[in-house]
């Protein structure tokens, strides 16, 4: 066998090479060729650098909160990071947020004086739940004045008629004053001027009072202030120098041509840290009869732009960023709001698709929360029929309203009261 | 068997052990001389801190507030991040660098993820690699993801595998960014670390 091996393969020793020394000259190339390519490849240098991410998981730092009303409802994520809002569109509409100081003196400033200033109370004979306080002990001789005060916003649509009404009684009143005049009005902070107010007596028991307003006296989509507060100048002689003025209600009710909604529909509470928040329109499904505006405030009294919705088009995609900080968080209060201002003429469902974009640093950088909002504008005839809810969040206790730290102008006596500058 | 024959038997065995033993050391060992230089270089592809490193995060622990935490090892080839993301959408723009810092070759990239996340039903996690300065565009709803288009590539740190990035070129830069999203209504996880490795290998 060997020597068969050895004459086949050695042939060329004796002549000429062979086919088979050939082939296996080929071979043994190709062989030579594919381990010099094998040593080529398993030498490039692979770098394995390790890396790693760690989660760790924290509860929301700012979280959303319902806002219901007579027109709106919303329906929050059990974590506070969605919420789904329905609003309806009326002819008649309530623009106040929190009239009745049910649980809380949410979106309610104070105009606070020397002397006077304001405070919530939850309750009060005679009274639906909480409510707003004028409070102050005053001296011989002194003028003073403090007032609440509520931005609201116009609707974007022909008015027919404006009708104001405060609920309200004295608890306690000084005696020998020069005067002392109890005021209700709409303010309009731009021209610092009132557009309408008027005064009134309250007694030691709740009353009702209203005042009416011409609708040529506003401009729709505009906003202004409602106000109800008190002025008083006191005589030389003190007796009782302590002023108690209670108000259970405020209500600013419209009535518009075209279906309209105008008010808070979410609250921002935000419990750890700053945030700096915009919405950000991304899905539309309207009808061509939907005009709409959407901004986010803060409570210092700071609004976004708006997402502008016209004819069923969006305008513009997203607000501008407000500052959302727990540190001046107010007890009763959110410490920002989500407000719409929509009408609509016709029959039919708008939805709105948006995000609210929360970041821990300015200008969209640090970490992003991405929450999904739902908005359905709903236009109804007649007066809506949502129902009425508490304004959270609520208080165990009497408390202050936010004061006037703000930009906003202190707000004077009208022109032409007994205390009126 | 006849003694004959077993001492036959016996010494055929021990000459063919022997033969065996023979042909094995029969091989001819030769020695050639060789040399193995190995000449360590500083890294070309390495992690740098972003734009967003130490910065503010969602939270607080132990009285602090929380930061977006960026740790590079010294050679620059190693990384830890470490994020404090909440319920629904928590996204990290641009929270670290990789850089090609060769003034000569390009680098093939591929990140492999050794050990993922364990989430609850319906997370996500991803690292996203965008080009230097690229416009971040997030689309869908209700839970946003990136554009596509917008970046070069996206790896899911919910599984193990390997993610081709792309070539980065000499002296080339991409941004990672970091989404993170947990459902509402499902109990937060615990701590979860993702292990992963960046892998580079010269392509020019």
């Amino acid at each position: 066998m060997s020597d068969r091996w050895a004459r086949g393969l050695c042939r060329r020793r004796r002549g000429p090479l062979c086919s088979r020394c050939v082939a296996s000259a080929v071979l043994l190339s190709l062989l030579a060729a594919l381990g010099l390519a094998a040593v080529v490849v398993r030498g490039t240098p692979w770098v394995y650098e390790p890396t790693s991410a760690t989660l760790s998981f924290v509860e929301p730092g700012l979280v959303l909160g319902a806002v219901n009303s007579t027109q709106s409802s919303a329906s929050i994520g059990p974590a506070g990071a969605s919420a789904n809002v329905t609003v309806v569109a009326s002819n008649t509409s309530q623009l106040v947020s929190n009239p009745d100081f049910y649980s809380s003196p949410d979106y309610w400033y104070c105009s606070p004086g020397q002397s006077l200033s304001c405070y919530w109370i939850p309750s009060d004979t005679g009274a639906s739940g909480g409510v707003a306080v004028i409070y102050g002990t005053l001296s011989a001789g002194e003028s003073d004045s403090a007032f609440i005060y509520q931005p609201v916003t116009m609707p974007n649509a022909s008015i027919a008629s404006i009708t104001m009404a405060v609920r309200a009684r004295i608890a306690s009143q000084p005696i020998l004053v020069n005067w002392i005049v109890y005021v209700m009005g709409l303010y309009d902070p731009d021209t610092q001027q009132y557009v309408a107010y008027q005064t009134f007596t309250p007694t030691i028991t709740y009353q009702t009072f209203t005042l009416s307003i011409n609708p040529s006296s506003v401009t729709p989509g505009k906003q202004y202030l409602v106000v109800v507060g008190v002025a008083v100048d006191m005589s030389s002689i003190v007796l009782i120098n302590t002023e108690d003025f209670r108000i259970d209600s405020v209500t600013l009710t419209v009535s518009t041509e075209t279906a309209t909604f105008s008010g808070n529909v979410l609250g921002l509470n935000a419990t750890e840290g700053v945030f700096y928040a915009r919405l950000v329109l991304v899905g539309l499904n309207a009808s061509g009869s939907l005009n709409a505006s959407i901004t986010i405030a803060n409570l210092t009294g700071y609004s976004s732009t708006p997402i502008t919705i016209s004819g069923g088009e969006a305008l513009s995609g997203a607000t501008s960023f407000v500052e959302l900080n727990s540190a001046s968080n107010v007890p009763g209060y959110y410490t920002g709001w989500v407000r719409v201002e929509a009408s609509k003429g016709q029959a039919g469902n708008s939805t709105l698709y948006l995000y609210l974009e929360a970041c821990t640093a300015p200008g969209g950088a640090g970490a992003c929360s991405y929450y999904p909002l739902e908005i359905v504008i709903d236009p109804q005839e007649g007066v809506a029929t949502l129902s009425a809810g508490a304004s959270p969040p609520g208080l165990p206790g009497p408390s202050r309203l936010v004061g006037l730290n703000l930009s906003l102008p202190r707000i004077p006596a009208p022109t032409g009261s007994p205390g009126g500058g | 068997m006849a003694a004959n024959a077993r001492q036959l038997a016996a010494v055929t065995i021990i000459a063919v052990a022997s033969l065996a033993l023979a042909i094995a050391y029969a091989h001819v060992m030769t020695y050639y001389p060789t040399s193995v230089t190995v000449s360590p270089t500083a890294p070309e592809v390495g992690f740098a801190p972003g734009s967003n490193a130490g910065g503010a995060d969602i939270g607080v622990t132990n009285g602090n507030s929380n930061t977006i935490t960026v740790t590079i090892g010294q050679n620059a080839t190693s990384l830890e991040l470490t994020v404090h993301p909440t319920y629904q959408t928590t996204y990290y723009q641009n929270i670290t660098l990789i850089e090609n810092n060769s003034t000569l070759k390009s680098y093939s990239v591929s990140i492999e993820v050794a050990s993922p996340l364990s989430l609850p039903s319906g997370s996500k996690a991803y690292l996203i690699i965008y080009s230097k300065g690229a416009t971040r565009s997030l689309s869908g709803w209700p839970i946003p993801t990136p554009t596509t288009g917008t970046y070069i590539a996206e790896v899911d740190l919910t599984s193990t595998g390997t993610t081709a990035i792309g070539t980065i070129s000499s002296g080339g830069v991409w941004e990672v960014d970091l989404l993170i999203y947990i459902p509402e209504g499902v109990t937060l996880p615990s701590q979860q670390t993702a292990e992963l490795y960046l892998i580079a290998t010269p392509s020019s």
